[in-house]
């Protein structure tokens, strides 16, 4: 009988320890809610500011100048994104990197283009010098010399400082030297058969003559 | 003794005439010198870099290269022509000065037709139809004996 209360009340006590919940968490302190910064209305959008910076971006996009003044550019680019995010928050600071990016766009233009009208001009270059060693000048006249037209161009266009409109000549003389030279060299493999073809003809005909002499000489059949 | 100098200057020229004629080659034509000048021309326009004239040079030698083979196999058409009449002329007249016995008789008789269709042939230069003619001659004399034969 001692021994069912003991088990009975070992049961009991087991069955009160399951049942306890976990101590409580101290409770965290509430983080006071930051003021909200007050928008600035004194300053206005810096809407010019913008569209120049975009404008500009766009330019030296369309030009593939970027990796020619790869620091500038990525200057550039994050000045910009900066003045977006400010834009209409916070319009003193939206302008103030705006203005920097058009100042590293500006710069970026200014070191790149003269790389990129020569990088343009050394391919023209070289096509040129490959028609030219296969005798384009000659076998196609007027395709050449509409080639070095467009050459004579750029050329000058990039000394006067157009650099958009010499990349943009260079491009068309590649393309016209490049059809020159294909053109060209067809005509000179066609030429190099035909040559080829005749003298094997005049190599046959002396062999036939030979024989023909050897017969008549030795007194014929 | 000017009169001998001079005989023997024209007897030096016509061995020399006669030598420079008989060493003359069937290149010696003016349609394979034609051929060479103009492959010359195609070889210069190439290296100008005259593509198409030269391609036009070179076709226009290959037509006079094509004349002048024509000429080869006519002048040798012709020897041969000569060479074989010739002989088959001097077969017939040899049986014909000896004698042939008497079965051959009709051989050498179909043997002197064929040698006058030969020459005809000849004259006519239908020098293949010749050379045809002179060969049957030959052929047909070959079998024959002469009187003198056993």
């Amino acid at each position: 009988m001692r021994k069912i209360l003991i088990l009975v009340m070992a049961g009991l006590a087991l069955l009160l320890f399951s049942c306890a919940s976990p101590p409580e968490q101290p409770e965290q302190p509430v983080q006071p809610e930051q003021p909200k910064q007050p928008v600035d209305t004194s300053v206005p959008l810096p809407e010019q500011e913008l569209a120049e910076a975009k404008s500009l971006k766009t330019r030296v996009d369309n030009n593939g100048l970027s990796e020619f003044a790869l620091e500038d550019y990525q200057q550039a680019e994050k000045s910009l994104q900066d003045g977006e995010a400010a834009y209409g928050k916070d319009n003193a600071k939206a302008k103030k990197a705006l203005d920097a990016a058009i100042a590293s766009y500006r710069t970026v233009i200014s070191k790149a283009f003269p790389l990129k009208v020569d990088r343009s001009k050394a391919e023209v270059d070289t096509i040129k010098a490959n028609a030219e060693s296969i005798k384009a000048q000659v076998a196609m006249k007027s395709g050449y010399a509409a080639a070095k037209a467009k050459y004579d161009q750029a050329v000058a266009a990039r000394d006067a400082g157009n650099f958009e409109q010499a990349i943009s000549l260079f491009a068309e003389a590649k393309t016209l030297f490049q059809d020159v030279y294909q053109q060209t060299k067809v005509k000179k493999e066609a030429a190099e058969a035909e040559i080829k073809s005749s003298q094997d003809g005049l190599k046959d005909a002396e062999e036939r003559a030979k024989a023909g002499d050897e017969e008549m000489q030795g007194g014929g059949q | 003794m000017k009169k001998t100098i001079l005989l023997g200057l024209m007897i030096l020229g016509l061995l020399l005439f006669a030598s420079s004629v008989t060493a003359q080659s069937l290149l010696d034509n003016p349609d394979y010198k034609k051929a060479v000048e103009l492959q010359r021309q195609a070889d210069a326009a190439y290296a100008e870099g005259d593509y198409d004239m030269a391609r036009e040079y070179s076709r226009q030698a290959k037509e006079y290269i094509g004349r002048s083979n024509t000429y080869v196999e006519n002048r040798l058409l012709i020897y041969r022509a000569n060479s074989l009449l010739k002989a088959a002329q001097e077969r017939v007249a040899y049986f014909k000065s000896v004698g042939v016995q008497p079965d051959y008789q009709a051989y050498l008789d179909q043997a002197e037709k064929d040698l006058a269709q030969a020459k005809a042939a000849y004259d006519a230069g239908r020098y293949q139809e010749s050379i045809d003619y002179s060969k049957k001659v030959l052929a047909g004399i070959a079998v024959m004996k002469t009187v003198q034969q056993k």
